[in-house]
């Protein structure tokens, strides 16, 4: 893919962090609408968070946005370093990997969790 | 040049006063770095929610204090991650960074400007106050 399209990627993945964070953040605060921290962390709020729709939803994209703009960066970064391109393709195929297994690992056990 | 001398040429050569751009430079990736590394613990801990019984083991981990000042500094790693991110991100879209000059001698970077270094302080002002919200959070937690 080219750089331009990823990096394009990386900036809707940052919009959706800009809203999606707050929201999920907000359910660990008393400071506007949250039980706070104590109540949120209980099973019984983690599992209602967990079935509740809207916030599955905003969690997804957020766990994606994270993973992509962790695994983009990281890739980044290790571009600025002086190495040959055959190893920078080989840390982009495994922040590829990672990034992929990361979120199914996340997405199966969100699922579950619905399903509990 | 003997090894002592090449040492002092590189002590003498190396900039002492950095700017404040630079110093945000260092904290963005040592931050990065950080909610990389913890992120995915993070999301391991929280998928553990599917069993009850798990759940509560999860908790009482939680309930070792050095986890307390883990996830306080992950929220404050977040909150100064994110305030100089989005001041990142409109600089690289070119916001705040003013019109493109000649280059005079000594080249100030022209995307070191008031307006910039303004939003800087209004975008790390709100993470500051978010981090002590936080703070108040963990500790009522705590007690």
């Amino acid at each position: 893919m080219r750089e331009s399209t990823l990096w394009i990627i990386e900036l809707v993945t940052l919009i959706i962090m800009i809203i999606t964070l707050p929201i999920h953040l907000i359910n660990f605060s008393s400071l506007i609408i949250g039980p706070g921290y104590a109540t949120a962390m209980s099973y019984e709020e983690v599992i209602a968070r967990a079935k509740n729709l809207p916030y599955v939803i905003s969690s997804i994209l957020l766990l994606g946005a994270i993973i992509y703009h962790s695994m983009y960066r990281v890739r980044f970064m290790v571009s600025e370093l002086p190495l040959s391109k055959k190893f920078e393709r080989l840390i982009s195929l495994m922040c590829l990997i990672v990034g992929i297994i990361a979120f199914l690992y996340s997405f199966y056990m969100t699922i579950v969790a619905i399903l509990v | 040049m003997s090894i002592t001398e090449t040492k002092k040429h590189a002590v003498a050569s190396y900039p002492k006063r950095y700017n404040l751009e630079r110093y945000m430079f260092f904290i963005q990736r040592a931050t990065g770095i950080f909610l990389v590394s913890y992120f995915y613990i993070h999301i391991f801990i929280y998928n553990q929610r599917i069993d009850a019984a798990l759940w509560a083991s999860i908790k009482t981990a939680f309930g070792n204090p050095t986890m307390y000042p883990m996830s306080f500094i992950f929220v404050t790693a977040i909150m100064i991650h994110g305030a100089n991110g989005l001041r990142l991100i409109l600089t690289q879209l070119g916001f705040f960074i003013g019109k493109p000059k000649l280059p005079v001698y000594p080249y100030p970077p022209s995307s070191i400007g008031k307006a910039e270094r303004v939003i800087l302080f209004i975008l790390i002002s709100v993470a500051i106050i978010l981090i002590i919200v936080a703070l108040g959070e963990f500790l009522f937690f705590i007690r």
